[in-house]
């Protein structure tokens, strides 16, 4: 056995140790339109006009993908420091350089007998935060003056002087990067053919996000035009029937004929 | 980013693993249909149209694609369930609140997706998937703290797929996996004759009169418990009787497959799944049998000038809402709920 003598070294593995990692970004994937992978009313009337008079015009259906079933999104990214250094990365599909925006938002927060309250993007800037009625206390009796409003610790939050019961107004800015990402549908598969996990690494922690793809793009890959793929916008009627859950008086009646059977109170 | 295949060591053949003895599970799946969520295809409407244009009617058009059939006033819906066992010589029963299964056939079935891990060291699939399995890094693995580590290896026991370090990776998964599937039929009848038959006023009168003794009368009723009780009440009547003809016209159309076995503990354990019906299905449904749509709405004219519509469900004959409009005060338009 040697003589020497054994020096240990101590050391803090990656991963090991005190550090915890840290969220300093979200990711969002940019919203798709209203009729995005639905056919309008609209343009199934044109369409039935085409086939009574025979014309071919082409009917307005936005499939949400372009020529050769690509998809088009964007991936928003709301750093919580505007100098943050990170890097976006998707597993599939290919994203563009980002543009960079300061954007305005107005969100109304609740307060519950605490002093912070969450926005819902990181905050750059307050501009204005207003209280919505009355602040109140525990006892629920009306505090005035009503407490300040300032930015709390976290990146999110906005902090009330004092603990509180009340909604505030807040107006502020939130810095976006939006990052173009286009996905072209994989080859040789029936499945998953959009499926692409966008995500930030950065120093201290790495936050992600499952892209989705527009309805009905996976089975068809968006050839809606050819008539494979068509169906109503959910917003398409505005006349939406209510859900029922306070009427309170049930009528049952025979759904062919119209005729009452049997009525009763709720 | 690397697209390289990587060969897949098997730690344990799955009958010999001790885990499997342990946790005796299966998955249920309905299977995909094309048209599932599909309600209206152009390709039909330009059907519809060169029937019409031919002088056929197409009042009655059913889309081939549709996975229903009508024959004598029955539709039969054809869908199918499939499930995956933890192995292969697992015992279980099949059971369905609505419809019957067709023959069970055992079926390899393609599979291909992202699996992510999010800094985590394993992954369980809903399924045992076949020795064919290939994996695809598509992206780098890192650590918790946005580090770029070396890829861990990767191995498969059983349905979960491991890794020798946790991370946060994507990989893309491909391979087959063997199931059992079961051909479902739902058989609808709709109503041909609105009169209600003696057995059905009889039915209807004595549940109302056990729900009412249960939860009140008029006023007083606890409609949270009295409805569920007349539609559970309802729903028992005797299965040799004739079909629903009368305010339930439409029938069955949830249908819950449910799969029972005997857990590694000695108690039953059992899995459930609610069919999704269609969309094409649904609006064959919604048609009453002399092939016209039915609207939700049901105006009610009380002589004042006022417009009373009552919306109400279409399927169960529920009042769903009741709304005042004023034809004279335009964009007057009021709710008012029912007075008790």
């Amino acid at each position: 056995m040697s003589a020497e003598s054994l020096i240990a070294e101590f050391g803090v593995e990656p991963g090991t140790g005190d550090r915890i990692p840290v969220v300093l970004i979200m990711l969002e994937q940019g919203a798709l339109d209203n009729y995005v992978g639905y056919m309008t009313k609209k343009a199934l009337v044109a369409y039935i006009h085409n086939l009574v008079f025979g014309f071919n015009d082409a009917i307005d259906v936005n499939c949400g993908l372009s020529l050769g079933g690509t998809f088009d999104t964007t991936i928003n990214a709301y750093p919580y420091y505007p100098d943050l250094n990170y890097k976006l990365l998707a597993s599939y599909g290919t994203l563009g350089e980002p543009e960079i925006e300061e954007i305005e938002r107005t969100e109304l927060v609740q307060i519950l007998l605490n002093n912070d309250a969450e926005v819902k993007y990181p905050i750059h800037e307050i501009i204005s935060a207003e209280w919505s009625g009355d602040a109140y206390d525990a006892e629920m009796g009306i505090i005035s003056p009503q407490p300040d409003i300032t930015l709390g610790e976290e990146f999110k939050t906005v902090r009330s002087s004092i603990p509180c019961y009340g909604l505030v107004q807040v107006k502020y800015t939130t810095i976006v990067h939006r990052y173009p990402l286009e996905i072209t549908p994989r080859l040789n598969t029936d499945y998953n053919k959009y499926t692409s996990v966008v995500f930030a690494v950065y120093d201290g922690g790495l936050v992600w996000l499952q892209t989705e793809a527009p309805p009905g793009a996976e089975e068809t890959e968006g050839d809606c035009f050819s008539g494979d793929t068509v169906d109503f916008g959910p917003d398409d009627d505005d006349k939406k029937p209510p859900t029922g859950e306070d009427a309170d008086m049930v009528i049952r009646i025979d759904y062919c004929t119209g005729r009452e059977l049997e009525r009763y109170l709720t | 980013m690397s697209t390289g295949s990587l060969v897949i060591p098997f730690s344990a053949a799955p009958t010999d693993n001790e885990s499997l003895l342990d946790d005796i599970w299966l998955t249920l799946e309905q299977a995909s249909i094309p048209v599932m969520n599909e309600s209206v295809y152009l390709k039909d409407i330009t059907s519809m149209w060169n029937m019409v244009m031919t002088g056929a009617s197409a009042t009655n058009y059913v889309s081939q694609t549709c996975p229903v059939s009508v024959l004598n006033g029955v539709i039969t819906i054809r869908l199918g369930v499939y499930v995956f066992p933890c192995s292969q010589d697992m015992q279980y029963t099949m059971t369905i609140s609505n419809g019957e299964f067709g023959p069970m056939v055992q079926k390899d079935v393609s599979r291909e997706f992202d699996l992510l891990f999010p800094q985590s060291d394993s992954v369980a699939l809903d399924f045992v998937p076949n020795d064919d399995i290939t994996f695809e890094w598509e992206t780098d693995a890192y650590n918790e703290f946005g580090e770029m580590i070396s890829r861990p290896e990767i191995t498969l026991e059983n349905n979960v797929v491991k890794m020798s370090a946790s991370c946060f990776c994507v990989l893309r998964c491909k391979c087959t996996t063997l199931a059992d599937y079961y051909p479902v039929f739902i058989y609808v009848v709709k109503a041909v004759d609105a009169e209600p038959t003696e057995e059905d006023l009889t039915r209807v009168a004595t549940c109302k009169e056990n729900c009412e003794a249960l939860y009140g009368v008029g006023g007083s009723i606890n409609a949270n418990r009295y409805l569920p009780c007349i539609e559970a009440c309802n729903k028992t009547k005797n299965a040799n009787a004739a079909p629903d003809r009368t305010g339930y016209s439409i029938s069955n159309l949830q249908s819950t497959v449910q799969a029972t076995w005997m857990g590694s503990d000695g108690k039953l354990d059992d899995e459930s799944l609610s069919l999704t019906i269609p969309e094409c299905v649904k609006k064959l449904l919604e048609m009453c049998d002399d092939g016209t749509m039915k609207s939700p709405l049901y105006g009610i004219d009380d002589g004042s000038d006022k417009i009373t519509t009552v919306y109400y469900s279409t399927c169960t004959g529920n009042i769903l809402d009741v709304r005042d409009e004023y034809p004279d005060a335009n964009k007057h338009l009021r709710k008012k709920r029912v007075s008790k």
